[in-house]
């Protein structure tokens, strides 16, 4: 048989697929003769002998025992790739033509698409006609699920085994397109009958259509159960071949939008559930499968004053024992879903869309910007959380200027529309602060804007995608992000190792008697917004039960400990790019078991954690020439740090600042600036 | 008048047991690798791949050759040593019988009687 290789290209490859076979049959004998071999000779055992022969003899079995180990196995390995090299040769033409395969050529095919040898060693046009072929074999899986088990099993081995990305993608391409987008949608619920047969047999009422009951009612009667993890091994393999398929560019446009729009959306859902899909069928399924849903809903919460549940038979629930399943709402399905590709996660939240939900008062509001219906009008079974996924996978993705203008919609958002439906979105605010504004924080917080404005900084700024919040905002958000605490912590480590970074850097330059150092203005004002903003304008107010005054204190000594662990050019950097992810892991905050327990201490810790992280970043620096009391001296000529020390050497650590005049005047205009700052936002903190 | 001598101790029949068994197994690898260069050289398959292949066949024909050989070698050491413990210990022998035949009659029959 002739062949081109790679579809063209002048020269032809010559292959002769019978003696490929021929040749599989004497290696595959080689390689079981070569294991008896190898028995024989690991059960030699040598008699005394002369010394200079047994070093002979026990050399040459070992090296024999070396040798052939690794043989067997090349072996057999070369008689797989020899038989489906010739299977190809043989009937790839016949696949390709549209020509189904039957007897033996068919067992054959089914036998290594199950353990994915054949598309280990198939080219794109090769794995295009397996996956057809393999979506007409298993055709009749509608009445006999077993098949659809067995579909699975191929699936899955293809997957794995398939010889690149391209492969497996044409391969996907090839069999969604056979297999087609209403047999696709059955698969989910194929599972879903399998898996709760006996209660869908036997439950009454169940009016949801979609719901395979005569699948379910067949198992059940059959006495089967299910073998296979309804997720991970059923489920999951037509996921990835369908994100397979999205991702060739092959898959038939009317296959695409018939999955992505179907009226069954929890069918949809469980099909994106896993793998990474092409952005265009992404956008599909969040318009059809979140926008439209959630207006659709809105219209269902009027007239039945609550959300449909979607199904009652959750896939993995069952099988695992409720310990996993899809979730319940298949919109945060989809969201997940657009989080795992950041391209589709940006368009998705970027895009202009045309929506007209129900207000609560039967009112039909135009929404265009997807943010800010997700938040106003989404009715999340996990509080925003998948939403919240897809918003930091987008602002990470975006370029600076379009990332902030997500930014601003979703704090004007949190600000004006703030509802316990979106708690878990802020978390990802949260991280979008903490990664890309944090300087911006601080920047507005020093501003003399005490305006209620949310907007991107105008050009001539330091770099594009700045934002600027006027205090009262700034104070608001970060009141609303302070309700959750996973939240509140994400903003307030990156708040402490960006203001660590500016009294590093601030530090680092001699203090000057009567001048007002802008950064510490800037952290004062940062800090005296963080306080207002958790109510504490006096150290009075702190309540050791408030989860939120326990992570403020947590914040001033984590600066305290920041200060002591920055090195000059990781501050610098920080001040200069904010505080990014590396940064952030190399700077864990406290230990939440070892934060002040006791209102005494916190007041401690609170007047007085600022002026100390100033006056190591001065010390450090080299700027205070004094003695150290013993208890104060850190390793390598170091401070200590002030948040890790006890009462004691706390006590000594204030009289070394206060009483040490040298000290004293280094602290001073910082300290100022900081207490300026505070009194500027009606925070005393006086003794 | 010289001592007796011991035998060398070593076993010669089970020397030459295990030397024929590594020769056989020589002889085996030896058929195999010859199997694999034949599974080769019968091959119509063109291309990179069939380059692939046909290399691997010739790299495991070679390792299997290269044991076989080496197999061979020590078997053939081991039947030559084999022989040179039996000629020494027929003159550790000889020797022996010698000494024996020197010694006064009582004290052979005391030494026979001993032994």
């Amino acid at each position: 048989m002739l062949e081109a290789p790679g579809g063209g290209g002048g020269t032809v490859v010559l292959i002769d697929p019978s003696t490929l076979r021929h040749a599989a049959a004497r290696v595959k004998i080689t390689s079981q003769e070569l294991q008896l071999a190898k028995s024989a000779l690991a059960q030699i055992s040598t008699p005394a002998m002369p010394s200079s022969v047994a070093a002979v003899v026990l050399s040459a079995l070992a090296e024999a025992d070396v040798s052939l180990g690794p043989l067997p196995p090349g072996l057999d390995q070369l008689v797989i790739e020899l038989t489906r090299r010739a299977f190809w040769a043989e009937f790839a033409d016949q696949l390709l033509a549209g020509y189904n395969l039957s007897g033996t050529a068919l067992q054959e095919f089914k036998a290594w698409m199950k353990d994915g040898t054949l598309l280990q060693y198939a080219d794109e046009g090769e794995a295009i006609a397996a996956g057809r072929e393999l979506a007409v074999a298993y055709s009749g899986f509608r009445k006999d699920p077993q098949l659809l088990i067995d579909l699975a099993l191929s699936l899955k081995a293809s997957e794995a085994k398939a010889a690149g990305a391209e492969v497996e993608r044409a391969f996907g391409a090839g069999f969604v397109n056979q297999f087609g987008a209403k047999n696709m949608l059955l698969v989910p619920r194929m599972i879903q009958a399998m898996e709760w047969s006996r209660q869908i047999t036997f439950e009454m009422g169940i009016t949801n259509p979609n719901v395979l009951h005569d699948v379910a009612l067949s198992w059940e009667e059959n006495g089967k159960t299910l073998q296979q993890d309804p997720i991970k091994d059923l489920l999951a393999p037509f996921c990835i071949t369908l994100a397979n398929a999205t991702c060739s560019g092959m898959l038939a446009p009317g296959a695409s939008s018939a999955i992505a729009d179907s009226e069954d959306t929890w069918a949809t859902a469980a099909l994106v559930s896993q793998g990474t899909f092409a952005t265009p069928f992404l956008l599909q399924c969040f318009k059809s499968g979140v926008v439209d849903k959630i207006v659709e809903d809105s219209r269902s919460n009027l007239a039945l004053g609550g959300t449909v549940p979607e199904t009652d038979f959750p896939l993995g629930e069952m099988w695992s024992q409720g310990k996993e399943s899809l979730p319940f709402d298949t919109k945060q399905t989809i969201l997940d879903a657009l989080a795992r590709n950041p391209d589709a996660a940006a368009q998705a939240l970027s895009q202009p869309i045309d929506a007209q939900p129900f207000d609560v008062f039967g009112q039909r509001e135009t929404i265009t910007n997807p943010i800010e219906l997700l938040y106003r009008y989404g009715d999340f079974a996990d509080h925003g959380a998948a939403f919240g996924h897809v918003y930091v996978t987008a602002t990470d993705h975006l370029p600076p200027a379009e990332a902030s203008k997500l930014t601003v919609t979703a704090l004007t958002q949190l600000v004006g529309y703030d509802h316990g439906g979106m708690s878990a979105f802020k978390d990802g605010i949260a991280t979008d602060l903490a990664d890309h504004h944090i300087k911006d924080l601080f920047d507005s917080a020093a501003s003399l804007d005490t305006s209620s404005s949310i907007a991107i900084a105008p050009s001539g700024a330091d770099g594009a995608g700045e934002i600027e919040l006027g205090r009262q905002n700034l104070t608001t958000v970060i009141a609303k992000l302070a309700d959750r605490p996973s939240a509140f912590q994400t903003l307030l480590h990156a708040g402490a190792t960006y203001q660590a970074a500016l009294i590093d850097q601030g530090t680092q330059s001699p203090p000057v008697l009567g001048s007002s150092p802008v950064w510490a203005h800037k952290i004062g004002s940062f800090d005296a917004t963080v306080l207002n903003a958790t109510d504490l304008n006096r150290w009075e107010d702190f309540h050791a039960s408030d989860e939120r005054h326990q992570l403020v204190l947590g914040f001033f000594k984590d600066v305290t400990n920041g200060v002591v662990a920055l090195d000059d050019p990781v501050a610098d950097a920080v001040v200069h790019t904010g505080v990014d992810q590396a940064f952030d892991k190399a700077f864990p905050g406290p230990d939440p078991l070892q934060v002040s327990l006791t209102n005494a201490d916190a007041k401690l810790d609170m007047i007085n954690s600022i002026r100390a992280s100033i006056a190591a970043g001065y010390y450090d620096h080299g700027q205070i020439h004094v003695q150290l009391p013993p208890d104060l001296q850190g390793t390598n000529g170091h401070l200590k740090a002030y948040g890790s020390l006890d009462v004691e050497a706390k006590r000594s650590y204030e009289r070394w600042m206060h009483e040490n005049q040298q000290v004293a005047d280094a602290v001073g205009p910082a300290a100022g600036q900081v207490s300026d700052a505070f009194t500027d936002q009606s925070i005393d903190f006086g003794p | 008048m010289s001592e007796f001598e011991p035998l060398l101790p070593y076993d010669t029949g089970a020397m030459r047991t295990v030397a024929i068994a590594l020769r056989v197994q020589s002889l085996h690898l030896g058929q195999l690798a010859g199997e694999l260069s034949g599974a080769s050289g019968g091959l119509v398959f063109d291309g990179p791949a069939g380059d692939r292949v046909k290399s691997s066949l010739g790299d495991y024909s070679r390792t299997l050759a290269a044991v076989s050989q080496q197999l061979g070698d020590a078997a053939a050491k081991m039947l030559a040593s084999a022989d040179d413990v039996d000629s020494q210990n027929a003159a550790i022998e000889a020797h022996n019988a010698s000494v024996l035949a020197h010694m006064p009659p009582m004290e052979r029959k005391l030494l026979e009687y001993n032994r």
